[in-house]
């Protein structure tokens, strides 16, 4: 059952994003097909939000757990902040040069990576691969902390 | 070499880290988190998941409608 409703989910994502390659921006139809993805996402991210809020009540009144909801979260916190370093260092460095690189201009010698998507999704191939990726990354927020934490490795 | 190239490099070069960092990760998870992980890490406090999620949502808006 749950497997019919990732592969309907991955069709749907697909098909959105084929149809979002077809769009110009400014235009109505990439308002619509933009907004399809964040009213889906405002949705979910509630339910997600409800779920969560109903977990620590049912582990409160299951005798203390509740304040623990997130506890696989914040044990061993100094073993996974070191693990996350790399990541932090690497956000770090694209920000930084994001905004040094925004700063200089023209911007076609000086392309921020807004500059580069904007190049990539000039063709309709690109900018399907763009969109796919964008909900990619947003599927990744939909999963709750505990069942993310669940998958992890450390 | 021109200013474009310069700035292309050091892209590049950042990407590659990026896609280090998930090799490395997957071969130790131990060492460095997985990109799940750091997510999980991220979106685990509801504020901060509000403002991820608002992030994403302001770039798919500024990347395919604006």
């Amino acid at each position: 059952m749950k497997r019919w409703w990732l592969v309907e989910t991955v069709v749907a994502a697909l098909g959105v994003s084929a149809f979002a390659s077809t769009t110009q921006p400014f235009t109505v139809p990439s308002d619509v097909v933009t907004a399809i993805p964040l009213a889906a996402m405002v949705a979910a991210q509630t339910v997600v939000g409800l779920r969560l809020r109903r977990d620590r009540r049912a582990g409160r009144a299951a005798g203390g757990v509740a304040d623990t909801a997130d506890a696989p979260i914040v044990t061993a916190r100094g073993a996974r902040m070191r693990g996350l370093v790399p990541w932090i260092v690497l956000t770090v460095v694209v920000a930084g040069f994001e905004l040094s690189t925004y700063f200089e201009l023209p911007r076609k010698a000086h392309p921020t990576l807004s500059y580069l998507s904007g190049e990539a999704t000039a063709s309709p191939a690109g900018k399907a691969v763009f969109f796919l990726a964008w909900l990619a990354l947003g599927w990744l927020f939909l999963e709750r902390p505990r069942e993310l934490d669940r998958t992890a490795d450390l | 070499m021109t200013s474009r190239e310069v700035t292309l490099g050091v892209w590049i070069v950042i990407g590659i880290g990026f896609a280090a960092c998930c090799l490395v990760s997957a071969l130790r998870p131990g060492a460095v988190a997985t990109p799940r992980t750091a997510i999980a890490a991220l979106v685990a406090a509801p504020w901060r998941r509000a403002v991820v999620v608002l992030g994403w949502m302001w770039l798919g808006w500024h990347l395919f409608a604006r």
